[in-house]
């Protein structure tokens, strides 16, 4: 009997929510609009649940990658081989992970280009930085003597990794995929402006335009979906670690 | 009850946390229109663009980091120094500033450190909403394409962001010295 | 079994362990015993190539131990640190089964293998296969830390102070409980402390070092009553004789002789029954078949390891 705590009670709820916005995505604009008057209603010309798709196929792309890309960079920079270039690895990302993804975007798409795949190309970089910090933390935070009695036994470094760092570490590891995914999703609204679609669309024309309507209709999927995200991957999370 | 005040802050700017920065700041824009239609925020430069909008939101972000860092800071505080103090009999206020202050102070730090470098890159979102500065450059470059636009706002960005970076890291070592 | 030559240590220009060699019998126990920084962990660590040495020879088994692999050795030897390092994510079974799994050995095996290990040590297995390390008390964890060392039938054993942060009452439990083991199994152990007592009781030879110089090397009794030097003499802080004590059943001096008075209980040390004879204010105690006396003692004492040969 799976037990359904707060936690993916309130994030069933509010996929609810955003799954019934994006159905009923009309009605929707209809209540902005009643809400907030705005000079020109204009409708959103591209609908909504395209747009949303978009920005989550966005998402998956470069988280996936980010993942992956960010687990063996973190877990190659803690082998021997490795680790002379730990500390310049973490020094880089320590200050990415402060860096805001407007900035970020701005540096890479004028060395990539535009649309799809520039934007594609900053957001796995800029969700790679929580990754790699939490795998190497992660690791490094092992007790020592644990290390030294795996070592003792005769374990390879190999088998060190597998059984016992990884393991221990996977707290640490499914936390920094949890950040990175939400601050995947909140980044790739920027892309919008660098040609790559998603919600950020509504959002940027929305601001030329000064349309509140538009705003709201880019932002509040966005971060209903940041919200679910965070939600549900806390709850894997848990699982996870109490299994 | 301490627990309890420390959700009340705590969630509400985590929530503020996970929306779009640029969402932050347009959300703004309207409301901040029409306040600027009022005489007192006019005098003051108020209104849908220019400065306030950027202003406010990058205020409002700043908000997370130093908030969750005080938070950490204090909590971080080993609780059988506290234990020693009170009982050599130093009280509530003395026990907060002569001890967990500063020894929460680096955390503090941190985080201060953590919220500029993120307000100094995030201003660049002000040039999309009129507020001017290196922003503007990049706006203008993604929106005509112009590669060498985009770069002009972006590397004094990253320069500024680097160094106010770096001098605040040497700020927290040399404070680290002083505390161990 | 194990041999030791010409070996030293050296880190940034000090000297851990100056060219030191020892051999140690098949099935010895022997103890390294010292103060803090005399080298004997390093030179403990040597063996099963944790530190590389900086020269000299190790043999394993008649092995030069730069031919073996060292995974390969380690899984070979058993290693209890003070500490344990018990892995927290996994149950105690899954623990003492490390290196058999490491090695491939099949299900059933394990299995018996696991429960067999947990009898040795004396915990129940229905009672603590499924637990977890953090549910464990000291003297538990320290078991199961044996337990897990000995899983793969190694034939020798490598101890770092195992006993040492356990307190007192199960320390002397553990050990006696080690003991027997050791005695049963016939496992060669090198174990290091650098508790006198500890190292008195346990072991068949001593080898003392100081400064990473083995000072001597010899049978508990032969150290006590003919130390090398006053170093030695005074690392026992002139009670070696007392320390000494504790070795002896008292069972094994018993002569037919009647005395008067409550018997002494039958797994009685020789230092318990001199703290008796104290009590009582009697130089005879009457034992089951005869009875001890303060004379047979001293003369024990002083005849020391030999008789037992």
């Amino acid at each position: 009997m799976k037990k359904i705590n707060k936690t993916l009670l309130s994030s069933i709820i509010l996929s609810i929510i955003l799954i019934l916005l994006l159905l009923y995505s009309k009605g929707f604009e209809g209540v902005l609009n009643q809400l907030f008057s705005t000079k020109f209603p204009s409708g959103s010309r591209t609908a909504l649940h395209v747009l949303f798709l978009e920005h989550l196929r966005m998402v998956v792309i470069s988280s996936i990658i980010a993942i992956v890309t960010g687990f063996v960079l973190g877990v190659f920079v803690t082998t021997k081989f490795g680790l002379v270039f730990k500390d310049s690895l973490l020094k880089l990302v320590n200050l990415g992970q402060a860096f805001p993804s407007a900035a970020l975007l701005a540096l890479v798409i004028p060395i990539v280009g535009y649309g799809i795949e520039g934007a594609l190309f900053a957001l796995s970089i800029y969700s790679l930085m929580p990754i790699v910090y939490n795998v190497v933390t992660g690791i490094e935070e092992v007790p020592k003597d644990i290390l030294e009695a795996a070592k003792g036994m005769g374990m390879t470094e190999r088998e060190t990794y597998m059984k016992v760092k990884l393991p221990l570490a996977m707290n640490a590891i499914l936390g920094g995929i949890r950040t990175s995914v939400v601050i995947n999703i909140s980044a790739a609204t920027l892309a919008a402006a660098a040609g790559a679609g998603g919600l950020g669309v509504l959002v940027v024309n929305g601001v030329k335009t000064f349309d509140m309507v538009l705003i709201l209709e880019g932002s509040i999927p966005v971060t209903l979906l940041a919200i679910i995200a965070e939600l549900v991957l806390k709850d894997a999370q848990r699982r996870i670690i109490f299994e | 009850m301490r627990k309890k005040l420390e959700n009340a802050v705590m969630v509400p700017l985590s929530i503020l946390e996970t929306i779009p920065s640029l969402s932050l700041f347009a959300i703004l824009l309207v409301p901040l229109a029409n306040l600027g239609k009022l005489s007192f925020f006019k005098s003051i430069g108020v209104s849908g663009i220019g400065w306030a909008p950027a202003f406010v939101a990058l205020t409002l972000y700043t908000l997370l980091p130093i908030g969750r860092n005080t938070l950490v800071g204090f909590s971080s505080v080993d609780k059988n120094i506290i234990e020693a103090a009170k009982g050599m009999g130093m009280n509530k206020k003395e026990i907060l500033f002569k001890i967990e202050f500063p020894l929460a102070f680096p955390l503090i730090l941190t985080g201060i450190r953590i919220a500029l470098v993120q307000t100094i890159g995030g201003a660049v979102l002000a040039g999309l909403v009129g507020g001017g500065g290196l922003g503007s450059f990049v706006f203008l470059g993604l929106a005509e394409a112009s590669p060498d636009l985009i770069l002009l706002g972006v590397i004094p960005i990253v320069a500024i962001t680097l160094l106010m970076d770096g001098l605040l890291k040497a700020a927290y070592k040399m404070l680290r010295r002083n505390v161990e | 079994m194990i041999k030791l030559s010409n070996v030293s240590k050296s880190y940034d220009g000090h000297e851990a362990v100056k060219n030191i060699s020892l051999h140690v019998k098949k099935g010895e126990f022997i103890i390294l015993l010292g103060p803090s920084g005399c080298g004997k962990s390093t030179t403990l660590r040597l063996i099963n190539k944790m530190i590389e040495r900086s020269s000299g020879e190790i043999f394993v088994q008649d092995e030069n131990i730069d031919s073996i692999k060292e995974e390969t050795l380690r899984k070979n030897i058993g290693y209890v640190i003070q500490s344990i390092g018990l892995f927290p994510h996994m149950t105690v079974a899954m623990n003492i089964a490390t290196v058999p799994l490491l090695k491939k050995w099949d299900k059933k095996r394990i299995e018996e293998r696991t429960k067999e290990m947990l009898g040795l040590v004396g915990l129940s297995p229905e009672m603590y296969l499924k637990k977890y390390p953090h549910e464990l008390s000291g003297g538990e964890a320290q078991r199961i830390g044996v337990a897990r060392a000995l899983a793969s039938e190694p034939d020798i054993l490598l101890m770092d102070e195992p006993f040492g942060a356990v307190d007192p009452i199960n320390r002397v439990r553990l050990q006696k409980e080690f003991k027997e083991i050791q005695k049963k199994l016939h496992k060669t152990v090198i174990f290091v402390t650098h508790d006198v007592e500890e190292a008195l009781f346990l072991g068949d030879r001593i080898c003392i070092m100081r400064e990473g110089e083995i000072i001597q090397v010899d049978t508990p009794s032969e150290i006590v009553l003919n130390p090398k030097d006053e170093f030695i003499r005074d690392f026992f802080r002139g009670e070696g004789a007392l320390s000494l004590l504790g070795r002896y059943n008292a069972k094994d001096f018993i002569e037919e002789i009647p005395a008067t008075g409550e018997l002494l209980a039958e797994n009685a040390t020789l230092k318990e029954a001199l703290s008796e004879i104290i009590l009582r204010q009697s130089e005879r105690i009457p034992m089951k078949g005869g009875s001890i006396s303060l004379e047979a003692i001293m003369e024990a004492t002083w005849r020391g390891d030999h008789e037992k040969d």
